[in-house]
């Protein structure tokens, strides 16, 4: 069945743990479905694609939209398929929205740090406030670890993902 | 009681993993946390990528034996010698 998800690549459309390059659409056609290959290690095998809730997590510098078809199963935090083909870049996607995103996530990280009254969730929220401005994806990182527990951080880069889902029209 | 989160690789245990990770050979949770650290850390990125070209280099020379099988290529040995003395500034 297919589904639209997302995927963030480098820049080329490279993917950034695989180095594969993705063939991209050409002008409103889809790219070519892309078959995963057969499993490496202890690697789900598969198409790796996110749904809105994960974005935060796995940034890079472009973000595509992609369609996945076949059996599609979220393993631990990314969607696995056994074929997908990109749609179409999101331009909207751009350095000064990951600053934006990065501001808002100390943001958030201010309340939820104050709320807690938690030492290490402070510390954590200094160096998000430190880094948002020359490193805002680990700042990112710094902010989300204000939740502290996994449960916590986890919710925190939901805060982060469904934000910047918001912020790009993404649904 | 509270679970602190699991703490981030770091640039030294990134290093450490690297040519397992590469093999393919970590388990799923090692790989995850790797690649979670690749996306906030561009020179664990571009050491990977390093050692990757470097072990594909390797693959291609190895594949440029002579017809014998026991040493390279006469035109590659060439030229890796052209580049050591090169770089050395050796005549």
């Amino acid at each position: 069945m297919a589904r639209l998800a997302y995927k963030f690549l480098r820049p080329g459309a490279i993917g950034p743990f695989s180095r594969f390059a993705w063939p991209q659409p050409v002008g409103d056609q889809p790219g070519p479905w892309v078959e995963a290959t057969p499993a490496r290690g202890g690697c789900v095998s598969g198409i790796h694609a996110l749904e809105l809730d994960h974005l935060a997590i796995w940034l890079d510098r472009e973000l595509w939209a992609i369609e996945l078809d076949g059996e599609v199963e979220l393993a631990r935090r990314k969607l696995v398929a056994p074929r997908g083909r990109l749609l179409r870049r999101i331009e909207a996607w751009t350095p000064a929205v990951l600053a934006e995103l990065a501001t808002a996530a100390v943001e958030r990280a201010r309340t939820v740090a104050a709320a807690s009254g938690d030492a290490t969730a402070a510390g954590y929220l200094a160096d998000a406030a430190q880094y948002a401005a020359i490193a805002p994806a680990g700042s990112l990182l710094c902010a989300a670890y204000v939740g502290l527990t996994p449960e916590g951080v986890a919710a925190e880069q939901v805060w982060q993902s469904r934000w910047l889902a918001a912020r790009l029209g993404l649904t | 009681m509270s679970v602190t989160a699991p703490p981030r690789l770091t640039c030294r245990e990134v290093v450490e993993l690297a040519t397992r990770y590469e093999e393919g050979e970590l388990s799923p949770d090692d790989r995850e946390r790797l690649e979670e650290h690749l996306v906030t850390c561009d020179p664990c990125v571009v050491y990977l990528d390093q050692m990757q070209q470097t072990a594909a280099a390797i693959g291609a020379a190895e594949h440029a034996h002579d017809d014998d099988g026991d040493g390279l290529a006469p035109g590659l040995e060439d030229a890796l010698a052209a580049a050591f003395r090169a770089r050395h500034g050796g005549g």
